[in-house]
């Protein structure tokens, strides 16, 4: 009769619930203090310990030596972005953005939204008057490698997986097919190769050894391409299999590396628009070449 | 041999003599080690002095890390220094509240001086030393702030938990938003302080159990507390529902920060009767209520109706509002029938309990 | 529907496991699937192909399950002489922060105000030439990172990009 009917008061002469509702049912919560569940579990006791204390097992000492890079662009760049990037009674320009519908008809209701106006198909961010405290800072730094191979052989991720970890020093995590793609063979969730995506220390030392020994011994580098980057402050450029070999990690042991693989890397920068993306980086040792075009909405 | 020497005059030069110590706080007496090896240990290093903490055969095995001893002075220079700007900062809050007139302002002012005086002093090594070593003051603000910290981290929200799944809210009070520790033990369960929810045997609890109430904030003048411990699960035999009972009641208890247990002849509301479950009803939940009394109310008179104490079908929620208290800690365990129930009612004189039966259909008996 | 019959139970995870024993894949399957697995592996059992080893040792260098340094073991002393050390150097660092951020935010404000001071001034022309944002900018590459051994000559007065490319 009341199957659905879920009801909490107990009764003393009943051995069970008076009545077992049929469905899942989230009891009501009554206390006013927010808590995590996990923290009152044994087995989770040692995450409780904060990761700085030598106590807790995911210690690692944080600051060992100095960040050549960083101090860089704190005792040098930032200062220079400021004047640099500094426009006088600028506002915030606001992005396009999906349109909703109105809601006045019942049809609206779960109806996607519009696309922007204007031929864009695509939302973009606003971009935010720049100030002191929004000064574009190198974020991270992502090192990719894909590799054909893996379609037909998919221990061919294990060379591949090395090579990243030896040139940052960060351990790599594989890249999954989201999709079928027939043409290439590829089905889902088969092993295309791996990436590293880098932040602090690593990311500085990796980008010392890009600018100082890797892209000066490349012949044919220019530099990285002008119109290179995403719209949104994310610069990237390519390695090839040669190039990767002037690592000095690859390049103390070149013999035993029969097999390389290129890599894409991107750094990603907290620069509204690419621009100022590339005058930040330009400050690392790492030229720009090419004709650079200047979107319209800076 | 040459490096160690010259380490040695390193600290040395750079010192923690009697020149740097004065800007921790210096006169309470609390804020320091009190052994002196163990206060040496800790400041200069336990490679020239033995570690208080570990044993004689250990020591000899041990190696602090390296560079520790080295660096160690450092840290302690910055921690003073800006110890010692903190406390200027203090005092001279302290003369803004003598100006003050406004009584929220100064509450105000109180805190934040207050917080102040937990920052001065909680990066010092010998505050941490002491906590850990559980040798504190709970006066001073700093030791107050690190118990609380430490209570709120697992005690607390285990204490929420166990409120929360055996239903103790909203079946006693509609919620628990806890303000101080409450530890309950029994006399016949020496050295060991209940947990939340656990269960016990009625012998246990066949006498009057001892309470603690560890308040984190400072106590104002005259503030007084009482305690109700109730039994939501007396079986209701009419209404084929459950009602409360009340076991026990306290009232105008005084504690202080670093004497919380509550004093034996407190002021009873009524006399204490320990939990004698009926056979084959379900196991009881007792639950101990802690509330802060308003200082302008007038106090509950003992075994009076019109004030509400009653030991049958005993309404708390009226009770809290008629008195305007403020439940502020709480606590719960759990008693069955056990083979000691029948003992334990003919001790008290209560008459036989009733037997129920096990299976129990929604038709009333 | 395969030519076996079987849907989906000849998955491609099965010929091309990640694992090593699977390495060589049957080009045709004649036999019933699950036995194929087992004769391949038997026929491998103790030997490695020259590839199998270098992939053996090549995992080896990533798998981290060795690289786990100790626990650090302190006494209660020095894990609260350490826990100091790392709190005097989070403040101290923090106050670095803190004077960086009031440099820049002076900075900005100085930029401001002058820009102001410009546009009250009166000329619209000379405001608007000082005022616009130049894109295109780059840092000269001659800047470089500083470092503990500087070369000798730390900076070139004389010479300029302009010469050199003249040359």
């Amino acid at each position: 009769m009341n199957g659905g009917l879920i009801q909490f008061a107990r009764g003393f002469h009943a051995t069970s619930a008076s009545a077992k509702a049929k469905i899942s049912v989230v009891e009501p919560v009554h206390h006013l203090v927010k808590y995590k569940k996990w923290h009152l579990k044994p087995s989770m006791a040692p995450f409780l310990i904060p990761k700085n204390s030598p106590e807790s097992h995911r210690y690692r000492p944080a600051t060992t030596r100095q960040d050549r890079i960083l101090e860089h662009y704190n005792n040098t760049i930032a200062s220079d972005l400021l004047l640099i990037t500094h426009k006088h009674e600028s506002t915030n320009k606001l992005g396009v953005k999906t349109r909703e519908w109105s809601g006045e008809s019942p049809y609206h209701i779960n109806r996607p939204a519009k696309p922007p106006r204007g031929n864009r198909l695509v939302p973009t961010q606003d971009i935010k008057v720049r100030t002191n405290k929004n000064l574009p800072v190198i974020e991270k730094v992502t090192v990719e490698t894909y590799d054909k191979t893996c379609v037909h052989a998919a221990e061919n991720y294990i060379p591949v997986k090395v090579m990243l970890q030896q040139i940052t020093s960060t351990k790599p995590t594989l890249i999954y097919a989201k999709k079928n793609i027939p043409t290439w063979n590829l089905r889902r969730g088969m092993v295309m190769g791996a990436k590293v995506e880098l932040g602090g220390r690593a990311m500085t030392d990796f980008l010392s050894t890009l600018s100082l020994i890797v892209l000066p011994r490349i012949k044919e580098f220019k530099g990285i391409k002008n119109t290179s980057g995403d719209g949104s402050g994310n610069i990237s450029l390519g390695l090839t299999a040669e190039d990767i070999r002037h690592f000095p990690e690859i390049e103390a042991n070149g013999e035993v590396w029969n097999k390389l693989s290129g890599c894409n890397i991107i750094i990603h920068t907290s620069a509204q628009v690419d621009p100022d993306a590339r005058t930040l980086i330009s400050g690392l040792n790492l030229p720009f070449t090419g004709k650079e075009k200047i979107p319209s909405r800076v | 041999m040459s490096s160690r020497l010259l380490i040695n005059r390193s600290i040395k030069s750079v010192g923690f003599g009697n020149s740097a110590a004065r800007r921790f706080n210096s006169s309470v007496s609390s804020l320091k080690v009190q052994s002196q090896a163990a206060k040496q240990a800790l400041l200069q290093g336990v490679s020239q002095n033995r570690s208080t903490t570990l044993s004689k055969k250990a020591s000899l095995r041990y190696n602090s890390p390296e560079g520790l001893d080295q660096v160690f002075p450092f840290a302690y220079e910055i921690i003073q220094t800006r110890s010692k700007s903190l406390y200027l900062q203090a005092s001279e809050l302290e003369k803004q509240i003598a100006q003050e007139t406004n009584a929220n302002q100064v509450q105000a002012l109180k805190q934040q001086r207050e917080a102040l005086l937990v920052e001065a002093e909680i990066n010092n090594p010998e505050v941490q030393y002491n906590f850990q070593m559980n040798q504190i003051n709970m006066e001073v603000p700093v030791y107050r702030h690190l118990a609380k910290q430490k209570w709120s981290k697992y005690e607390m929200i285990k204490m929420i938990q166990r409120f929360e799944t055996l239903h103790v809210i909203p079946d006693t009070l509609p919620t628990i938003n806890p303000e101080v520790e409450v530890n309950v033990q029994f006399p016949n369960f020496v050295n060991k302080w209940v947990e939340n929810g656990e269960i016990l045997s009625t012998k246990v609890t066949s006498r009057a159990p001892i309470f603690k109430i560890q308040e984190f904030n400072e106590i104002p003048q005259g503030q007084k507390y009482t305690i109700l411990v109730i039994d939501p699960d007396t079986p209701d035999i009419k209404n084929n529902s459950f009602s409360t009972s009340l076991l026990w009641g306290l009232t105008d208890i005084e504690v202080s920060l670093n004497n919380p247990l509550v004093h034996f002849d407190s002021r009873q509301l009524i006399d204490y009767v320990p939990p004698v479950p009926e056979k084959n009803t379900p196991t009881h939940r007792y639950v101990v209520w802690v509330f802060r009394q308003n200082i302008d109310s007038p106090p509950i008179q003992s075994n009076s109706i019109e004030d509400g104490v009653q030991r049958n079908r005993f309404d708390i929620r009226a009770f809290v509002k008629q008195h305007n208290l403020q439940p502020v800690g709480g606590h719960v365990w759990r008693n069955a029938w056990d083979r000691f129930t029948e003992e334990v009612r003919q001790d008290y004189g209560l008459p036989a309990g009733r037997v129920f039966s096990k299976e129990r259909n929604s038709v009333r008996l | 529907m395969n030519k076996f019959g079987l849907s989906n139970f000849v998955r491609p995870s099965i010929f091309r496991s990640h694992c090593l024993g699977s390495i060589k894949t049957p080009t045709s399957v004649s036999t019933f699937v699950r036995f194929a697995r087992t004769s391949a592996k038997k026929k491998n059992r103790g030997e490695l192909s020259a590839s199998q080893v270098r992939q053996k040792n090549l995992l080896s260098a990533v798998s981290g399950a060795r690289k786990v340094p100790r626990k650090l073991d302190m006494c209660v002393e020095d894990l609260i002489r350490h826990n100091t050390v790392t709190r005097a150097w989070a403040l101290y660092q923090k106050e670095i922060r803190d004077k960086r951020a009031q440099n820049l935010e002076r900075q900005y404000r100085m930029i401001d105000e002058a820009c102001d001071a410009l546009k009250s001034a009166g000329d619209r022309n000379l405001y608007n030439k000082a005022t616009k944002r130049e894109f295109g900018k780059r840092f000269p590459m001659e800047l470089r990172v500083p470092t503990d051994t500087p070369p000798k000559i730390v900076w070139q007065y004389e010479w300029s990009p302009e010469e050199k490319e003249k040359k």
